[in-house]
């Protein structure tokens, strides 16, 4: 009886973390190995900024010296 | 014992049923082109940024600047807002699951503007306004780079069909 709690126990914790998982690195990586949607999408938003605040940096240096 | 059987069998297939809703749901090869495009966009972006706040640096104190100040604020303040657009793209593409009609619609609208943004800054006297030649034709090359890469996103939303 004791093993047939523990098989269900360790069946139980596959089923419960398994998808939460599966789903965290599927965010990244995809089912077939390569990078998801997601991640692009994340990278691409992150550079905008990151473009935004290099140009805009410039331009307030531009006016700070005129 | 058969129940427990049974017991573990079911939860056994729940939990591969719950894994391949959750793959299934990640990934869209026409959704990842659209992203791609607009993170190539990003990169040519900043490519041509560095140009342009490149031209406008002396390359020794106090010498002369390849772009004025002027020109690099328009241009600099044209390409700050080709990037927000792009960040709309960006939040919009990613609350689409699958690139079906609506949602293309919905990123050819967002597109677009920033397509004919881009064009704008081009054909703007701006540009054609740089005295020397080889900093009016590096910018140039640099935004056209931009143009391609949207180009490229509005080619794969429209072969998406």
């Amino acid at each position: 009886m004791d093993q047939i709690n523990t098989a269900l126990a360790v069946v139980n914790l596959i089923n419960q973390t398994m998808p939460i998982g599966v789903g965290l690195i599927l965010r990244f990586v995809g089912p077939d190995g390569t990078e998801t949607v997601l991640n692009t999408l994340d990278r691409a938003e992150a550079g905008a900024r990151a473009n935004i605040d290099e140009m805009q940096a410039h331009i307030n240096k531009i006016k700070a010296g005129q | 014992m058969e129940t427990v059987r049974k017991y573990v069998l079911i939860r056994l297939l729940v939990g591969m049923f719950v894994l391949t809703a959750v793959a299934a749901k990640c990934e869209d090869k026409d959704l990842k082109k659209v992203a791609d495009g607009l993170d190539d966009t990003v990169a040519a972006l900043s490519a041509a940024q560095k140009v342009v706040i490149t031209a406008n640096t002396p390359a020794t104190p106090g010498g002369p600047k390849l772009l004025s100040d002027d020109a690099t604020i328009k241009i600099g303040g044209a390409l700050i807002r080709v990037n927000e657009a792009v960040i709309k793209g960006v939040e919009a593409t990613r609350e689409i699951a699958k690139l079906d009609e609506p949602s293309r619609q919905q990123i050819i609208k967002i597109l677009d503007p920033i397509v004919k943004a881009v064009g704008d800054i081009l054909a703007s006297p701006d540009i054609a306004g740089i005295p020397n030649e080889g900093t009016r034709t590096g910018i140039r090359i640099a935004i056209e780079a931009v143009r391609t890469n949207l180009t490229a996103v509005q080619a794969a939303i429209a072969l998406s069909k």
